[in-house]
């Protein structure tokens, strides 16, 4: 996966935080075009370099509230090929719908605390510029806490839970078979399963499946 | 500025005069002893005073008032009126206000004056005098208090002049018969005079009182908005800290804290082919722990100083201003005792102002200095920087303003452009 050349922007205000990052991603053979400090400056940015990636915090200067995440719908508007990842202090679901309304593809929305593991860290940005999605697991967890699909999550089995958790981080089958350390066999065959029990198109597309899965969950039950 | 007063409720309160004993009525000595030393006590003479006082003043003030508010009125129609009107006034508020100051010739606290209304500008002042309640009350008081008070002058004369004439009747050379009534009754009245005296006084203050003292409801209610406007600023103050508490924790440690954990994941996977990158990156981790250590010691000193609780103000003073970077010399009498909230309270607001002299004032050196009295502790915190302070503005002098405030305390700021500044501090006990 690795060999594909990428190329980022980093926006974070603490810089100490952003010289991690830009360590951390240059240490992963990513090229890091700019490191900046806030929402304008992370758009001049934009305007400047052609990233297949931006990585930015949601709390920035001035009003240290959701900046970033501003910055980051909107670099989704107007340069709809460049993947987001947006780093976060706190699990929001409000800002993962925000987010991810629309298409999942290229739209990641991660805890700060991930970026600690190194190698599932690069390995989600990665998986972000090729157009698949990284959502935290901390945020699905809540979805699926929140969800008033109670009755159609009760029918899973543990195992078909793990992997309905999984496909909703955006992992791709081979992904969620590492993961729970399953075969690729056993993880089409659960998810089927799930696709099955909660009345979903099924679609191969990792993006389309956290989507259709994130969407599922968040809407209220049929009548 | 935000400060307050306090209110303080008060009414007409007793005057303190010496209890008497009961006389023993077996020995007609003891009851002749019980019943006629009030004529030489010098309460007796003092409201005897208060009430000649009152025969000659509120005469002035009756003619002052009726003048002065008839002729502005008059001339209203004029224009000359208007700014008459105000001069009226002026003179109303003088003399009720001598008039509030004179109980306590009869051993009376002062009557507190009625909050009076004012507003900026002359016609909107003088409007709002013309429509307050509190000075028209006054206009009563300096205008009844004249009928009044020559009626109690005049029963106070007839109670003394049964004594006076039963003497001017010995001296006078009136008939015998006459001479012996009189001296039957002339003991009697000269018991009652000072009683009848005494009271007639105090009835006259209680009157003053009623007219021109504060209305206990309105003091009271007075008294419940400041309560409340007090609590809000409490909660906002606690609100705000939280925030500051959760930036600091949120910009510095938490931040800090993924750093390291960046260096460490790196150091991990670099471990097994460079040693010595991976070495130089747990370095760098171990410095970031130790200054997250230092960070946290910080924030935790600005929740709850433990200095304060284990040595005491002068001891958490001096610690924090040992880390500014101008002198500031401090001063806190030794032997202080003051409440715990207090002290922390004192501590905050000084811990505020040195952070803002650091970062704003631009001065070469500052002063701390605590002193208490009877019922209060005083600081003021003295900079020679540039000045121009203000609570408005800054969200560190509000912040301490409603600290303050939350004590009941007062909190003074003189801060003119150019300096110095000094920020002074009340916080009552209890």
């Amino acid at each position: 996966m690795a060999e594909v050349p990428l190329c980022v922007i980093i926006a974070d205000d603490s810089v100490l935080l952003r010289d991690g990052l830009v360590r951390l991603v240059e240490d992963a053979g990513i090229d890091v075009l700019a490191a900046v400090g806030d929402a304008d400056e992370l758009m001049n940015a934009m305007a400047e370099h052609k990233p297949d990636l931006v990585v930015v915090d949601v709390r920035m200067p001035p009003t240290h509230t959701d900046e970033g995440l501003r910055a980051a719908v909107q670099i989704r508007r107007e340069y709809p090929g460049v993947a987001v990842l947006v780093l976060s202090q706190y699990v929001e679901e409000r800002y993962a719908s925000e987010l991810l309304a629309g298409d999942a593809g290229g739209v990641g929305y991660l805890l700060k605390d991930r970026v600690v593991d190194v190698e599932d860290f690069v390995a989600s940005l990665y998986r972000l510029a090729a157009g698949g999605s990284a959502v935290d697991a901390e945020v699905v967890r809540q979805i699926l806490l929140r969800s008033q699909r109670r009755s159609d999550l009760d029918r899973l089995t543990p195992r078909e839970r793990e992997v309905l958790e999984a496909m909703a981080e955006g992992l791709s089958n081979a992904g969620i078979s590492e993961k729970l350390v399953i075969s690729g066999g056993a993880v089409e065959k659960h998810i089927g399963n799930v696709f099955q029990k909660l009345d979903l198109e099924p679609t191969d597309a990792a993006h389309r499946r956290v989507l259709a899965v994130l969407a599922h969950l968040g809407s209220p039950p049929d009548s | 500025m935000t400060t307050r007063q306090t209110v303080v409720v008060s009414s007409p309160s007793k005057a303190v005069s010496p209890q008497q004993a009961a006389p023993d009525w077996g020995d007609w000595r003891s009851v002749a002893d019980w019943w006629l030393r009030p004529v030489v006590q010098r309460e007796t003479w003092a409201h005897a005073g208060y009430l000649i006082a009152v025969m000659f003043v509120s005469s002035v003030w009756f003619a002052v008032t009726l003048i002065v508010l008839t002729v502005s009125l008059l001339l209203v129609i004029v224009a000359v009126g208007l700014p008459l009107m105000w001069f009226a006034f002026s003179w109303i508020d003088a003399m009720a206000s001598v008039e509030r100051r004179r109980v306590r010739w009869i051993g009376l606290v002062e009557i507190e004056p009625r909050p009076l209304q004012r507003a900026e500008g002359r016609m909107a002042h003088l409007r709002a005098m013309l429509g307050d309640p509190a000075r028209w009350r006054q206009v009563a008081f300096l205008l009844s208090g004249f009928v009044l008070g020559m009626l109690f002058v005049l029963l106070a004369f007839v109670a003394w002049a049964v004594p006076a004439n039963a003497v001017w009747n010995i001296f006078s050379g009136a008939g015998l018969a006459t001479s012996a009534t009189w001296l039957v009754f002339a003991p009697v009245m000269l018991g009652a005079a000072p009683r009848i005296t005494v009271q007639l006084g105090r009835t006259y203050a209680r009157v003053a009182h009623w007219f021109l003292g504060p209305d206990r409801v309105v003091a009271m209610q007075d008294r419940v908005n400041t309560l409340a406007l007090q609590r809000q600023e409490i909660l906002d103050a606690v609100a705000s800290e939280r925030r500051r508490i959760e930036r600091n924790l949120h910009d510095g440690v938490q931040q800090r804290l993924v750093a390291l954990g960046i260096d460490l994941g790196l150091a991990a996977s670099k471990l097994p082919e460079d040693g010595h990158a991976a070495k130089v990156l747990v370095e760098e981790a171990r410095e970031k722990t130790r200054t997250s250590i230092g960070e946290l010691r910080v924030i935790g000193r600005g929740l709850h100083p433990a200095i304060l609780e284990d040595r005491g103000l002068d001891a958490a003073l001096s610690a924090v201003v040992s880390n500014a970077k101008v002198p500031i010399t401090v001063s806190v009498p030794p032997d202080l005792l003051v409440p715990a909230d207090l002290e922390e309270t004192a501590y905050f607001v000084a811990s505020e102002a040195i952070s803002n002299i650091m970062k704003h004032s631009g001065a070469r050196t500052a002063s701390i200095q605590v002193h208490s009295d009877a019922d209060r502790l005083i600081m003021s915190i003295h900079d020679d920087g540039h000045g121009g302070a203000d609570v408005s503005k800054g969200s560190g002098l509000a912040g301490m303003a409603a600290r303050v405030n939350g004590t009941d305390g007062r909190f003074d700021v003189s801060s003119p452009p150019g300096g110095p500044t000094t920020v002074t501090v009340e916080l009552p006990y209890g």
